[in-house]
């Protein structure tokens, strides 16, 4: 037995790895992925260390009431006369904060309910199919606005609203994913080495379907926040005095004559944050491809 | 019944109105070679819709501000809030407990029917009815007050014991004179159709979108204009687009900070009209909450930066008020002081050190004062210890817990009371007596009501002595605290139309002087 | 007879569903069908795609239920095995393998499975790799690092690790190159002659099966058509499709 596929690296193997084909980060000769991710660690960075950083404090009326930017105030002050500049690094972190959780809770849901869908009877699979598919038919901001008003507003609220948004996506990912991957080879050969659905799914399903949910998170993580934006421009999310990016831009619609820069430096950064992630799923996405 | 308007707080907006008052036909605000000429079409982005259209049962400033450019009452206030007559030309006092009107001859319906002193009687009638008096028949001794028509054209009130809101009331948008003959005949239903003897009448509505009124012929001050075209605006934005593109002609604002968002449109005249209403903060006595104990409720009054919040929260536009609103002249000055030592000591005494507690607020579109003052309010609260959690409510569930639920399903909530024509008026919102809408929160004090109805029979001036004694008790109980004046900002394209705009008004009618409204003639249109 | 044979199928039949869940498009494959297969008894399954193949080898399994008949397992209806007694080298080398997984990983999962001894494991994968003929150093890669022929040998460590009873070849050396195939054929056979573990060789290929199998079935549309010991086909067959299906593989 001294053939070639017994003795060294015939063509289709590349140069010894110790790890799996996965998702790499930093992306290879992607600038844009570079970019997102860039902003990403800032904005994040930012979100989090901002009461370590001497922005001032967002809860205090210390200034001028809507107010331009200024040597003061960087990015001016609120109609409470707040300085926006702590306000905006705060509101950035509890807006990626509030959707990065729930798209946790929506991942966690929506994989287990995607392993369920592929591995239940035909019956099963289509009913959740089918719940997912009307569920996905609602439009967006009325299932956040229905949410919060069952809930009342407030965190919670805007949570559980950007969960709803993105759960059927994310069912609809995880299911095709678990679909796919319970068809091959080694799953087959599994179950007739006597593995059960607990080992299949730990094994086999989670560790191939995460590259797809990983991408799928990054464009549910933008969707959910821009969720959140809507139910708290609307008031129904975050409460004041706390803000996120969504609530400050509905506060300063208001002052769009008077000082642009209300609403549209959080709105500028809210877009920033949604590209961001809009990237770095493109970059992941495209890298899960070329694999 | 007061309640919704009472209730409105941070979210109805109260009422933009055009109606007049100083029905005159002479002009103020019209600007260099614009002259005013009766005619046009003027054209007023409201605030809000009026959905509460039978007079007596009206509960919403949205409402009072169109029913008062369609119905008139016996009297109405003129720009320092003296009554002055109406439909009534004029009136005795024979004794302190009788009033006798004698109505104008020249008042007519808008369909034709002269106005009779059996239309007061009637009108009267469905607020004093004894089964089921109107919220507003407080105001006017309640039913056992008589009315009574002494001859076609004057009728006579006679009160149980003198009154000091009896007249003021009387100017109010619930106390405007109905056509009792058609609605009792059947022919006429009040809570949809609208027919009085104001200078405008209906001529269509759709509902949420708009209203068209013309010019009523047979009112006795006929207005300038023939048609006043009322688009429901709710978004302040495009009330301020609007305005600046001249898609509308006049439009009203909640929002104090209106003439900063205004001040780029060219042509522009912006007036703040000083109201009587005030906002209060309330705080849930009869329910399970720490302001069942007075100190606790003292403490908070002691620590809330009332000067703060007229600063910051209503841009220096209103004033600190007391339990007699600071708009009216000679009002009684406020007795809360800001104290934070003595706040941390009563609640030390009380056992709170630590308070924390939920304010609501109502959650209306654009609508920023109750939402900013309660984060003034925690601001300063946080100085002495007490946490505040604010939550703003869509409006259906924050009148359920505040005003419906009872006791109260709330710890506090920031709103605004109205405060109407007489100064002693609003005071009955803090006795559950007289004002049943406050049974969820407002603690029974026998004592306090006994003040109350004291301040309203006692002989004198604004300020007797009565009233001060029950201006300082309502304040000691601190169970609601008065805080600010709640302005009104009336803006209008001083190019296109010539208005008048009082700057004090009291039934929230921010556009009294609606039959001075007209289109400016400049080269025609 | 002494001993059951290992696997026996006694009149089965079997058919697919189609359709959605509710209404449902019923597609007959074997009818009445049946075949014994004795311990260490090597059978080649040969059909054109469609013949039903797949369908015999998955019953064997215990991965389908048939309609009717029985499926037995060593003289006992058919149930779930214990981990270990069964096993399968499938088609595609590209999945065959979870990419995800070390080799040593992958061919020791049926000892997890079967919860054999811990510490004895790795010893036993590497001595399984070095009886498919890849040395240790092979244990750490990953599928991504190994050729189509070096993937089988894996699948087919994996599938003899826990010295099954049963191994079923689903058409385990189509996919590969002819040279790679004849190294695997030769592998399966020289595995089978150590391990004696009964099979079935499915495939659609008669001169691969003819010299691996001991027994070749041939099958069309869900009949056997044709049926003798492997010797008998390297004879010009009498059957017709048999003959066809010669013609096809000696080209």
């Amino acid at each position: 037995m001294t053939d070639s596929s017994t003795t060294g690296a015939p063509a289709a193997a590349r140069p010894a790895r110790s790890a799996p084909r996965s998702l790499r980060i930093p992306f290879r000769g992607d600038p844009l992925g570079w970019l997102g991710l860039l902003l990403l660690v800032l904005l994040v960075g930012v979100g989090i260390l901002h009461p370590l950083l001497p922005l001032g404090d967002p809860l205090a009326s210390v200034g001028p009431r809507v107010a331009g930017p200024s040597a003061r105030f960087l990015l001016g002050t609120d109609e409470l006369g707040r300085s926006l500049l702590p306000r905006v690094a705060s509101a950035i972190g509890v807006t990626i904060v509030l959707s990065a959780i729930a798209v946790l809770v929506a991942t966690v849901v929506g994989v287990a309910i995607g392993c369920c869908a592929a591995y239940a009877s035909r019956r099963v699979d289509q009913l959740i199919t089918r719940v997912t598919d009307v569920l996905f038919s609602f439009p967006t901001i009325l299932i956040a606005v229905l949410v919060s008003v069952v809930l009342g507003p407030g965190r919670p609220a805007a949570i559980v609203a950007i969960v709803a948004v993105t759960l059927p996506t994310m069912i609809r990912v995880a299911r095709a994913e678990a679909l796919r991957i319970v068809e091959l080879d080694f799953v087959t050969s599994a179950e007739v080495a006597g593995a059960r659905l607990g080992w299949i799914v730990r094994r086999h399903l989670l560790p191939n379907m995460r590259e797809a949910v990983i991408v799928q998170c990054t464009y549910s993580i933008s969707l959910g926040m821009l969720v959140e934006g809507g139910i708290s421009f609307l008031g129904l999310g975050v409460q004041a005095p706390d803000t996120s990016l969504g609530a400050l831009v509905g506060a300063g619609r208001l002052y769009l004559t008077v000082a642009p820069s209300y609403l549209l430096i959080p709105g500028f950064v809210l877009g920033l944050a949604v590209l961001a992630f809009n990237l770095v799923g493109d970059s992941l996405r495209a890298q899960r491809r070329e694999q | 019944m007061l309640r919704a308007l009472l209730t409105g707080g941070a979210g109805i907006a109260v009422p933009g109105v055009l109606s007049g008052c100083a029905r005159r036909a002479e002009v103020g605000g019209g600007i260099g070679p614009a002259t005013a000429v009766p005619g046009g079409t003027v054209i007023w982005g409201k605030s809000a819709e009026a959905i509460a259209l039978d007079p007596p049962k009206s509960n919403l400033g949205s409402s009072w501000d169109l029913i008062q450019v369609i119905y008139d009452p016996l009297v109405e206030l003129d720009d320092n809030l003296n009554v002055v007559p109406a439909l009534a030309q004029s009136w005795q006092t024979p004794s302190p407990t009788e009033y006798v009107f004698s109505l104008r001859p020249d008042a007519v319906f808008s369909h034709g029917r002269p106005l009779t002193a059996d239309d007061v009687v009637e009108t009267f009638r469905r607020h004093l009815d004894p089964e089921n008096p109107t919220s507003f028949a407080s105001f006017i001794g309640g039913p056992s007050t008589t009315v009574s028509k002494l001859d076609d054209r004057t009728v006579r009130f006679r009160l149980a014991a003198p009154s000091r809101t009896f007249l003021s009331a009387l100017s109010a948008a619930s106390a405007v004179i109905l056509p009792m003959k058609e609605i009792d005949a059947g022919g006429l239903d009040p809570t949809t159709e609208m027919l009085g003897t104001g200078p405008f009448l209906v001529q269509s509505h759709e509902q949420d979108q708009r209203w068209v009124l013309v010019r009523n012929p047979h009112a006795w001050r006929s207005p300038a204009a023939d048609r006043l075209v009322i688009p429901i605006m709710p978004d302040v934005n495009s009330r301020i687009a609007a305005l600046g593109n001249g898609s509308i002609d006049i439009a009203d604002f909640d929002q104090p900070d209106a003439p900063l968002l205004l001040s780029s449109i060219p042509n522009l005249a912006v007036r703040v009209q000083q109201c009587t209403d005030f906002f209060v903060l309330t705080l849930n006595a009869c329910g399970a909450t720490p302001f069942a104990d007075p100190r606790v409720r003292q403490a908070i009054a002691c620590g809330i930066d009332r000067e703060k919040i007229r600063r910051v929260a209503l841009a220096d536009a209103g004033e600190v008020t007391g339990v007699v609103s600071a708009a009216f002249p000679g009002a009684i000055p406020s007795s809360l002081r800001r104290d934070p030592d003595r706040a941390r000591s009563l609640l030390a005494e009380a056992g709170h050190p630590n308070l924390r507690f939920e304010i609501i607020y109502g959650a209306t579109a654009g609508d920023t004062v109750g939402g900013a003052i309660t984060q003034i309010i925690q601001q300063s609260l946080a100085e002495i210890g007490v946490t505040v959690v604010a939550t703003q409510l869509e409006e259906g569930v924050l009148n359920q817990r505040a005003w419906v639920s009872v006791p109260a399903q709330m710890d506090a909530t920031v709103t605004y009371y109205a405060a109407f024509g007489g100064p002693l008026m609003a005071m009955r919102n803090w006795s559950p007596q007289l004002a049943p809408f406050a049974v969820g929160f407002q603690q029974k004090d026998p004592h306090l009501t006994e003040l109350i109805t004291q301040a309203w029979q006692a002989e004198g001036g604004v300020v007797t002595e009565a009233a001060r004694r029950a201006a300082e008790a309502i304040e000691q109980q601190a169970n609601t605290i008065p805080l600010v004046t709640k302005p009104v900002v009336v803006a209008y394209r001083s190019d296109r139309v010539t208005a008048k705009i009082s700057g004090l008004d009291g039934n929230v009618d921010p556009m009294r002087h609606v039959e001075a409204l007209s289109r400016t003639h400049v080269g025609g249109r | 007879m002494a001993e059951p044979p290992l696997v026996e199928l006694d009149d089965v039949s079997f058919a697919y569903s189609q359709g959605s869940a509710w209404a449902r498009v019923r597609t007959p494959v074997l009818e009445s069908f049946s075949l014994q297969i004795a311990p260490g008894e090597m059978i080649g399954l040969v059909g054109e795609s469609g013949s039903g193949k797949s369908t015999v080898g998955k019953l064997c399994l215990g991965l389908m239920r048939p309609e009717s008949g029985q499926v037995r397992f060593t003289g006992t209806p058919m149930r779930r095995q214990r981990p270990g007694t069964l096993s399968v080298v499938l088609q595609h080398p590209q999945t065959s393998l979870n990419p995800r997984l070390t080799v040593e990983r992958s061919v020791a999962e049926p000892l997890a499975l079967a919860r054999a001894d811990r510490t004895g494991r790795r010893e036993r994968v590497l001595q399984i790799l070095e009886q498919v003929g890849l040395d240790p150093s092979f244990a750490q890669r990953y599928p991504a690092q190994l050729s189509g022929g070096q993937r089988q040998r894996v699948s087919i460590a994996r599938a003899l690790v826990t010295e099954p009873r049963f191994v079923l070849f689903d058409e385990a050396v189509s996919a590969l190159d002819v040279s790679v195939q004849a190294q695997i054929i030769n592998l399966i056979r020289s595995l089978q002659d150590v391990h004696r573990f009964g099979a079935i060789f499915i495939s659609h290929d008669l001169r691969a099966t003819r010299y691996v199998a001991d027994r070749i079935i041939v099958l069309q549309a869900g009949a056997i058509v044709d049926e003798g010991s492997a010797h008998r086909f390297y004879e010009p067959a009498k059957h017709e499709y048999t003959r066809k299906l010669q013609l096809a593989s000696d080209i």
